[in-house]
């Protein structure tokens, strides 16, 4: 499994795990987090802070963009792109 | 006292024009830099055919640019309508539909998904954004300095009109007259009592009545607006940060706003000398929380406003100590505004009088666009209040099927329509349930067939066509039947009751 696969699993993980239990079964990759209320647009600030936390960086706030966290495709990317530079390092 | 929205910036315009008046995302203004660019807006504007009485669509975020094109369109006689620029398309096309806008001010992204959906693509006027995606002021900056230009306004014309959703599905119009708009204006800056070092934010949508404060009482003594941008408005610790680099004194919000601020890690570094007035407005916040405010900023006013969109503040009571947690919320209060307030009864119970709050007076709107406004101005707010022996209002509830969510009213019925609207269900019902900061929408649908049943992604997608995420439903349960009572209605108190217990 690639670094990128990785980062992918473990960001579906806490996504499932900060949503409802009785709705991670129906979220796929793409599905649209806020657009649809799954997560509202105020607790999405606790859940970026749970992101920091397991994957031990910090985004740019300057950066932060709601768009960001509406798919689990989308926020995998955006942490594998905030943390690119980190694991290259331990490379 | 000015007569009209577009004066309000008179009296600081001579006498502090080097002060910063704004200080936006795209551009911090004096109050002579905020009065050039109104002048020039006003030029551009009736360069595109805004004349008395137009409306203007405005769908940007919260900007100065937006704040210019507001005071520009009232001096020009015309009626501002602020557009969610975040929200669904589909919204805004209805709202452009209701209220024939003249032009709608939008950048690119949105004119594209709207262009699709409007027949008259010609009234989108597009706002270009710079490298950095902030609003670009090319437009207005490339007009020589004019003279200025007034349309002649009366207390009574429409200044801007608010929408909020209608149990119908269709969103309705509030329209409020300069008047209107000003007689809180005076009674707020009275109650707030700012000078000119003193510094509000902008934290509320420009679709919001509370904006309205934002917007125009730091003109009256000489203040500075902050306004809060929208990357950081959910983020509870950033707006911390921005509270205290921008020395706010002046806050006024949604309490779930507030409750971000105290929950962040960054509450604790705000000293209790940080603000000179809290408002809050729109739902009740706990006394729990209250206490938390009031035992921090020791020195601060702190208020309970309370209004609709149809009256702006009505009522307003000040928290002067801190509360019983587990008393109810603290009273709406008494009448401000120069407002007349009383209690259409549904019983008398000896002093505690008991009914339906309705406002009469100088902030109560002039009538929904599209309908023929009333001269007596009564709003029946559809609240249910009591009355207490000195004159006190205390809130219990809604009359009818209305909550809060988030701050946002939603008429259930509104999502019930929209759900109604899908093809495989034949009958459906939501309810509320959960505390204010964990408030979620729960529907009961009886499907067609119960061999094929639509799943909540698919539901929450159809709804999102129409409506924004607080008004998407969190979960969805298939039932055979709905309960009903006695008269045939659905009976609703026993759908909440069961979904609280689930």
């Amino acid at each position: 499994m690639g670094m990128n696969d990785q980062i992918h699993v473990k960001v579906r993980s806490i996504v499932e795990k900060f949503l409802d239990k009785n709705h991670s079964s129906e979220i796929s990759d793409t599905t649209k987090l806020i657009t649809l209320g799954y997560i509202d647009s105020f607790s999405i600030v606790e859940l970026i802070s749970i992101l920091e936390t397991e994957f031990s960086f910090q985004f740019d706030p300057a950066t932060l963009k709601l768009e960001t966290f509406d798919s689990i495709n989308s926020i995998s990317e955006a942490v594998e792109l905030a943390t690119q530079t980190k694991f290259l390092k331990h490379a | 006292m000015p007569k009209r929205l577009d004066e309000l910036i008179l009296h600081s315009l001579s006498a502090f024009p080097n002060r910063t008046a704004v200080c936006g995302p795209d551009r911090t203004l004096t109050f002579s830099e905020l009065n050039d660019s109104i002048l020039k807006a006003t030029y551009w504007l009736r360069s595109l055919e805004v004349g008395k009485g137009d409306r203007v669509g405005v769908c940007l975020e919260r900007s100065a640019f937006s704040i210019v094109m507001f005071h520009a369109i009232s001096r020009l006689g015309g009626v501002y309508v602020p557009l969610d620029n975040e929200g669904p398309s589909q919204l805004v096309c209805d709202v452009i539909s209701d209220c024939t806008p003249k032009i709608v001010l939008c950048d690119t992204d949105k004119m594209l998904q709207l262009a699709g959906q409007i027949s008259d693509k010609s009234k989108l006027i597009t706002v270009k954004r710079d490298a950095k995606g902030n609003i670009s002021w090319s437009e207005i900056e490339s007009m020589s300095k004019p003279t200025d230009i007034r349309n002649e306004v009366d207390w009574n014309d429409p200044a801007y009109i608010l929408y909020t959703s209608g149990s119908t599905g269709q969103p309705k119009g509030v329209c409020l007259s300069h008047g209107n708009a000003i007689a809180f204006i005076e009674w707020a800056a009275k109650l707030t009592n700012a000078n000119e070092d003193d510094v509000f934010a902008s934290h509320a949508s420009f679709g919001f009545g509370i904006s309205v404060y934002d917007i125009y009482v730091p003109l009256l003594s000489g203040s500075k607006l902050a306004i809060i941008p929208e990357s950081i408005r959910n983020n509870g610790a950033a707006i911390c940060t921005f509270i205290t680099s921008h020395k706010i004194n002046h806050w006024y919000s949604v309490p779930s706003a507030l409750l971000l601020l105290i929950r962040s890690q960054e509450f604790k570094t705000l000293p209790s000398t940080q603000f000179k007035t809290i408002k809050y407005a729109g739902e009740p916040l706990p006394n729990r929380f209250a206490n938390v405010l009031r035992t921090k900023f020791c020195n601060s006013r702190i208020f309970n406003f309370y209004g609709n969109t149809e009256t702006n503040v009505c009522t307003y009571f000040e928290i002067k100590s801190e509360l019983d947690p587990s008393d109810p919320p603290v009273p709406i209060g008494f009448p401000s505004c120069g407002n007349r307030v009383w209690i259409e009864e549904a019983g008398i119970n000896g002093v505690n009088r008991q009914g339906e709050l309705v406002v009469q007076g100088p902030t109560v709107m002039l009538g929904y666009w599209g309908d023929t406004f009333n001269t007596d101005r009564v709003y029946r707010t559809r609240d249910l209040v009591r009355e207490t022996g000195d004159g006190c209002f205390l809130y219990i509830c809604r009359v009818d099927n209305v909550v809060k969510i988030r701050g946002h009213r939603v008429e259930i019925g509104e999502v019930e329509s929209h759900l109604m609207r899908h093809p495989d269900l034949r009958d459906v019902a939501v309810v509320c349930v959960g505390e204010i900061e964990n408030r979620k929408l729960i529907a009961y649908v009886v499907p067609n067939d119960p061999q094929s049943l639509p799943t909540l992604v698919g539901l929450k997608e159809f709804l999102a066509k129409h409506l924004p995420p607080y008004k998407i439903i969190s979960m969805v349960h298939f039932v055979q039947t709905l309960p009903k009572n006695i008269n045939g209605k659905i009976d609703r108190k026993k759908l909440k009751s069961e979904a609280e217990a689930a």
